[in-house]
């Protein structure tokens, strides 16, 4: 079999309908007629469906399917009056196309790929009746056909005329193939043999062609053929037509056929087919008479009075004579089709074997299928007749052109005047009265349906419309100025017809060969072809294989299945290339387009880069196939190139050698070298700077004489803000809490840490508890690390008194928030939510309702961001505004939140405030975790602390403690008051009032911490012993009580501590105190660094008030009793309450130096001065924050060096090159 | 040798192999920073789940005070979370949108309002104010606030003959506005530099302390 029953497309099954007609006609003869059976085609029926109307024996509605009544209905009168050609083809493949091999309009023959699988032989199963329907598998391409039948089954059903003629297994879809079909031989049905027809459905067929005696066999019938295994009816796989979905009354419009191309050219829907009900008795006799030696016969079972000699297979199928085969219904009239048969008119004309007559071009033998019962030459004309003899006159009478033709004539005799017509139109117009002109070779009437261009092979609507004279239609202005107010003459004359022509001719150029200008848009992107072999017709690529290949019968099934599958590439294109992988794979070229292959190395030029790997799979593939390598002819240049190749960018290039000059030709390319190992390069002028860097940062740890530059002020500017933050913390109260944020990570922790260890031992020295919170997981860790470090400094400790610390007691930890906004936002709504939990997802007993609660709120920030989230989401919810701790690169954007009036309550800015907060935290601890000094066996501790000792009244007129941080005039000492100029402010401390107190022996009424001592700025006491580190002694008095109540102090140290003459190290030590020893504290220094106690023996002197434990008596004849400082606010907290900020004065530095202060002395009761002592030697060793700072003095100013150096080399540069 | 020692000494070691990176790219370098990102993935997966997913657990779900109301608030963040699981996946990827667009569209909201109520409002609050306390200080604040304003805006007038230019006093602010600016961002720079240099004398220090002993 031909290949072209490969090429139908599943969609087109009103072909098959025609076709299926034809068959089922045959169907239906063993079970309606036994005495023919002989199948027509779906012509016959409709034939005979005309011939019944005609006669007024059979209704002809009833006679017709749904859709056909519909469709006969609405043009009465004109039964066959078939206006559309694309419906005209559609029938015309189910009649003389048939015979004549015509294809439907894309694939002439397509149509008969499932054409010729219905001769399927006859399955024993299927010719039981079977039930119901069963779905089929998508995958099968026959689906549709099989759901065909199904149909075909449903459509009998409703005929009237098909009621009293249904079999048994009338619902057996393909029952009508049974009585039809030869069988083919088990061993030749490679479908049967594989058990799969979706495997190739068309091969078995192949064989059935050729090896015609083989037996029935059920085995042998694709399964799908049977019916019997195979589902039935996917309403999906099926028009709706087709399925019946759409009622019986859809017809099988021209949309469903051809997709809607009728209305594309405006033509009405074709005519609905007559429908014909045929009883192969009727019609089987005429060709019958000669039939061919090989031809197939089909007879009617039960047919004894046949002369032909029935193959045994038939015996099989019609075993029961008169048993109802078929599901068609079959005529009851006999007659008609006699008629139709034997009282045709004389034949048209013949054709010459038409142009879509495959089997003829492609060489092979007539079909064989048994549908072709007449003689090729002579079948068409004789369908013909009988086609011709009881239809009625087509309105065109005298012609042979179908209806859609002489339609078109029609409309192209209206007057264009009063019918405007488009392009389309006009071309149709046109088209029209170009065929009409053509000598008609049929005359008979009462074919509509049928005319010489389907005979001839012009069926398919490419080649229908090709086929047209293109230049008999280009006059077309006559027939428009026969009809519009146009000059003929002028229209007409030899300069416009020349003009015309030429126009058209520049526009033909453009268009597929042999098509009109005026061709609609439609056709000319369908590059429609002339029946040439250069066309993309499908038709046309086969036709020209057929005649270059040999037939397709004789390739094995390898070759034959190699061959469906380049069928399935796309047209080859002209011209291919010659290159090298055209020859090797042809095809290749014009499917992929080439794209230059540049192996290199990647640009922006748009080549490929390769990897070694490929590019050694590509040398490889080079050398199989012996490519060379294209030398490319133009070096694409970079668009670095080209920036640095501009004139203005000459100065900026480093060295001119390393221009890449682009008129220079290409340079040879270089020998292939062995590959080093690569080289690791460095920059030795990173290095050296780097190098440089780090020599100034670490010089000044180790060399004293590269120490430049001044230490941090030991106190923050009156104003600032982080003055502001300093007085914001120290308002804190025992047992508040404040919340502090880590926002940092270990990277910034050098200089942020300084400032998150200040802050805390702020907050714990107030006796508050910090709680810590953090976006930052791991710098939430790295700051519990920081405050257990502090905590567990015992030193610490010992100055707040507290022999341990616990966390969720004195101190939390809280959860790491996520989410950044969303985290801190959640926990400024939701804080007893978040507070509930430590980090660890410990309960913390933090009862804290709301954001206000916390007494203060801090935050260390290390980026701009994160401050920015904690001046927006946390500032405007809590009691305070917040203070901030960030560094020197978040400083210039989050300077302006901490200006007056804005989202900060203070601002610690980077190294430098943190050294400041330190150093005024060691001026109220008196350097307490100091390492004590390496000749002092005792514990005590050296201090740097400025000794602005200022005199406090411990006790006073109210029996507590109060708060003794008096306004006082203080001078500022040590390098601070050496390098700042002094104002005249005197400072109020801002954390000297109202204190509770709750000391058992005292009121708990609040004092006003009233301040005996009153500033005398000029009255320097003796002593101002200045120091290196600028202490000084206090002349303290001692607190007077009077009433008795007197305050004690407890040595809490492991060693011994020494008593010494003054308030500073320097001081001669007078007597050692033993661990747990207990004195009589009669005074003590501004800063509370040194208290001031009385000996057993009457002696006083200084101890350092890390040392000792104070404790109070009510009564000098009550013991004393020890001081809880969280129960009683007032002693421990008043002991060792910060020093306010203090500024030092003009009057308060009388003879101020850059070593010395002067001391101010008020006192309640003045005592005699401690014993001016000599300077002590100069201390040696700095702590680290002092190497610190001078180590990122000098590494500033080496990097200050660098840039400008730099700068300044590149200036020069710049200078050079311009100058030469 | 205590635990704090190797750890003080494990830290010493570890700087030194980041600072090879002077040398360039090496694999003690990259040890080094594998292994700190190593750490802070781990430290903080424990951390998250310790401090964030049990504590809403134990809030939520598994708290015998909460009812279906509870329990079904402590199950939405959980669905949102398994539904970014699904941005692996390209069929049920699209998922994911419904919690990216949650955090979104909330996070949006939240920045929102608190630029407006942390940033805009108490920034225009202190400007205002610093014009009153600080004539100067105020005047120069006001102006290199307008004229940084006006730097980053690019409207202009076609004029007649087709250019397109700024007005002078236009062009004139926006020349101010262009060196508050550059003051702010070598402002920025200079701070980077001292922020850099205190993290590094900061390392220094902590080296020279491991080895001198100071």
């Amino acid at each position: 079999m031909s290949d072209d029953f490969k090429k139908q497309p599943p969609n087109q099954p009103p072909d098959d309908d025609e076709s299926l007609d034809w068959l089922r006609g045959v169907t239906d003869e063993g079970g309606k007629s036994s005495d023919s059976g002989f199948g027509f085609t779906g012509e016959l029926q409709w034939k005979q469906g005309a011939g019944a109307g005609d006669s007024s024996e059979a209704p002809a509605d009833d006679l017709l399917f749904d859709w056909q009544q519909a469709s006969t209905s609405d043009r009465p009168g004109v039964p066959n009056a078939s206006t559309g050609f694309t419906g005209e083809l559609d029938w015309k493949k189910a009649s003389g196309e048939e015979a004549s091999g015509g294809s439907a309009h894309d694939d002439p023959l397509a149509w008969m790929k499932d054409f010729n699988l219905e001769p399927e032989p006859p399955s024993p199963a299927a010719s039981e009746p079977t039930d119901g329907t069963k779905p089929v598998a998508n995958d099968d391409p026959l689906t549709w056909m099989k759901a065909f039948d199904v149909h075909m089954a449903q459509t009998s059903q409703l005929d009237p005329r098909k009621a009293p003629n249904a079999a048994p297994d009338s619902n057996d879809p393909m029952s009508w193939l049974e009585n039809f079909t030869p069988p083919p031989s088990a061993a030749s049905s490679p479908a049967a043999a594989s058990g799969s027809a979706s495997v190739d459905p068309l091969a078995w067929m192949k064989d059935f062609e050729i090896e015609q005696q083989a037996e029935d066999s059920a085995d042998d019938a694709p399964s799908w053929l049977t019916g019997a295994d195979e589902p039935s009816v996917p309403g999906d796989d099926l028009p709706p037509w087709l399925t019946g979905e759409e009622g019986p009354q859809s017809p099988p419009t021209d949309d469903d056929l051809l997709g809607g191309l009728d209305e594309a050219l405006g033509i009405v829907p074709p005519p609905a087919r007559t429908a014909s009900v045929l009883t192969t008795d009727d019609v089987s006799l005429d060709w019958m008479t000669a039939p061919k030696d090989d031809m197939p016969i089909v007879p009617t079972p039960g047919a004894e009075n046949s002369d032909l000699e029935l193959p045994d297979w038939w015996d099989d199928v019609g075993a029961e004579p008169g048993a109802d085969l078929g599901e068609i219904a079959v005529s009851p009239f006999p007659e008609e089709m006699m008629h139709y048969v034997h009282g045709s008119p004389a034949a048209p004309p013949q054709e010459p074997v038409p142009e879509g007559d495959i089997f003829a071009q492609l060489g092979l033998p007539a079909v064989e299928t048994g549908y072709e019962f007449v003689d090729k030459d002579a079948g068409a004309a004789e369908n013909k007749d009988w086609f011709a003899e009881d239809e009625p006159p087509p309105p065109s009478a005298g012609t042979s052109k179908p209806d859609w033709l002489s339609s078109l004539e029609d409309m192209s005799e209206i007057p264009q005047a009063q019918l405007p017509l488009s392009a389309e139109d006009d071309f149709f117009a046109e088209l029209s009265a170009t065929r009409a002109e053509k000598p008609v070779a049929k005359e008979s009437a009462g074919l509509p349906d049928f005319d010489t261009y389907a005979a001839s092979g012009l069926d398919d609507i490419d080649k229908l419309l090709a086929s047209y004279d293109t230049a008999n239609l280009l006059p077309k202005a006559p027939d428009t100025a026969s009809t519009a107010d146009i000059d003929l003459d002028k229209l007409l004359s030899d300069t416009e017809m020349q003009q015309i022509n030429s126009l058209r001719s520049a526009e033909r150029s453009g268009l597929p060969e042999g098509l009109s200008p005026d061709a609609p848009g439609w056709l000319t992107e369908l590059g429609v072809s002339h029946g040439t072999v250069s066309g993309t017709s499908a038709a046309a690529i086969l036709r020209k294989q057929a005649d270059q290949e040999r037939p397709v019968e004789e390739l094995s099934d390898r070759l034959f299945a190699l061959r469906e599958a380049g069928m399935e590439m796309p047209p080859e294109p002209e011209a291919p290339s010659s290159s090298i992988i055209a020859n090797l794979l042809p095809g290749v070229n014009e499917l992929i387009p080439l794209t230059p292959l540049h192996p290199g190395a990647p640009s922006i030029s748009g080549t490929f880069a390769l990897e070694e790997s490929q590019q050694k799979k590509l040398d490889i593939l080079k050398t199989l196939v012996a490519i060379e390598d294209e030398k490319p002819q133009f070096s694409p240049t970079s668009a670095i190139d080209l920036t640095l190749s501009h004139p203005n960018m000459g100065d900026f290039v480093d060295d001119t050698d390393d221009m890449p000059e682009l008129d220079k030709e290409p340079a040879k390319p270089a020998k292939p070298k062995k590959v080093a190992a690569p080289r690791t390069r460095y920059r030795f002028d990173r290095l050296l700077l780097a190098l440089l860097l780090t020599a100034a940062v670490v010089l000044p740890f180790i060399v004293p004489a590269l120490r430049f530059g001044d230490l941090p002020p030991a106190q923050f500017a009156a104003g600032s803000m982080a003055a502001a933050a300093y007085e914001q913390v120290a308002t804190l109260r025992p047992g508040q809490v404040a919340l502090v944020g880590i926002e940092y990570g270990p990277g910034a922790a050098g200089e942020l840490d300084p400032a998150l260890d200040a802050l805390l031992r702020h907050i714990l020295l107030q006796g508050a508890r910090p709680a810590l919170i953090g976006g930052d997981a791991v710098g939430l860790l790295h700051a519990r690390n920081v405050l257990e470090q502090i905590i567990n400094d015992s030193g610490f400790r010992a100055q707040l008194g507290r022999k341990t610390m616990t966390a969720n007691r004195d101190y939390y930890v809280l959860r790491y928030l996520p989410g950044a906004a969303l985290g801190l936002r959640s926990f400024a709504q939701d804080v007893p939510a978040w507070a509930a939990t430590d980090v660890n997802g410990q309960p913390t007993g933090l009862r804290i309702g709301q954001l206000r609660d916390f007494a203060l709120v801090a935050a260390v920030v290390e980026h701009v961001e994160d401050a920015r989230l904690w001046a927006e989401q946390i500032a405007p919810l809590a009691a305070q505004p917040p203070i901030l701790a960030v560094g020197q690169s978040a400083a210039p954007l989050i300077q302006p939140y901490a200006a007056p009036g804005g989202s900060l309550g203070g601002l610690l800015i980077g190294y430098r405030d943190s050294y400041t907060y330190q150093s005024l935290l060691d001026v109220a601890m008196g350097l307490a975790t100091a390492a004590p000094p390496q000749d002092a066996p005792a514990t005590e501790l050296p201090t740097e602390a400025p000794a602005t000792a200022l005199p406090t009244t411990l006790p006073t007129e109210s029996q507590t403690l109060e708060v003794t941080s008096l306004p006082t005039e203080s001078g500022v000492q040590g390098e601070q008051a050496a390098t700042s100029a002094p104002t005249e402010t005197p400072t109020l401390p801002s954390t000297a009032t109202e204190t509770p107190t709750e000391v058992p022996t005292a009121t708990s009424a609040p004092t006003e911490a009233p301040t005996v001592a009153s500033a005398q700025s000029d009255q320097p006491t003796a002593t101002g012993v200045p120091t290196e580190a600028g202490t000084a002694d206090a002349a303290v008095t001692p607190a007077s009580t009077p009433d008795g109540v007197q305050v004690f102090a407890v040595v809490d140290a492991s060693d011994l501590v020494r008593v010494r003459e003054g308030a500073g190290r320097s001081f001669p030590a007078i007597e050692t105190l033993k661990p747990g020893q207990r004195v009589q504290v009669i005074g003590r220094t501004g800063d509370s660094v040194w208290i001031q106690v009385r000996l057993e023996d009457g002696r006083e002197g200084w101890v350092s008030a890390s040392l000792l434990r104070l404790e109070t008596s009510a009564t000098p004849t009550t013991s004393a009793s020890r001081i809880d400082p969280y129960a009683v606010v007032g002693l421990d907290s008043d002991v060792f309450m910060l020093p306010p900020l203090q500024e030092a004065t003009p009057d308060a530095l009388p003879e101020a130096t850059a070593e010395a202060t002067e001391v101010i002395v008020t006192a309640a009761a003045p005592t005699p001065p401690p014993a001016p002592t000599p300077l002590p030697p100069p201390q040696t060793g700095l702590p680290d924050r002092d190497k610190r700072w001078y180590g990122m003095t000098l590494g500033l100013i080496a990097v200050i060096a660098i840039i400008a150096l730099g700068a300044v080399i590149n200036i020069l540069r710049a200078l050079f090159r311009r100058a030469s | 040798m205590s635990g704090e020692q190797i750890g003080l000494w494990a830290g010493l070691i570890l700087t030194l192999m980041v600072f090879s990176y002077l040398l360039g790219d090496n694999f003690l370098y990259r040890i080094a920073i594998y292994c700190f990102v190593g750490l802070t993935a781990g430290y903080t997966l424990v951390v998250t789940v310790e401090s964030v997913l049990v504590p809403w657990l134990r809030g939520t779900l598994l708290s015998p005070e909460s009812g279906v109301g509870g329990m079904t608030i402590g199950l939405i963040p959980f669905i949102l979370g398994l539904l970014l699981l699904f941005k692996t996946s390209s069929r049920i990827g699209r998922a994911s949108n419904i919690a990216i667009a949650f955090l979104i569209g909330v996070g949006t909201a939240v920045a929102l309002v608190g630029a407006i109520a942390g940033t805009i409002l108490p920034l225009a609050a202190a400007t205002g104010s610093a014009v009153r306390v600080d004539v100067l200080s105020g005047f120069l604040l006001f102006l290199g606030v307008a004229c940084t304003l006006v730097y980053f805006q690019h409207m202009a007038q076609r004029s007649a003959n087709g250019q397109i230019r700024r007005r002078l006093v236009i062009r004139a602010a926006a020349g101010v506005g262009r060196i508050f600016v550059i003051l702010t961002l070598g402002a920025l720079y200079a701070g980077a530099i001292l922020t850099s240099l205190t993290i590094f004398s900061e390392r220094i220090s902590y080296i020279l302390s491991r080895i001198m002993g100071g």
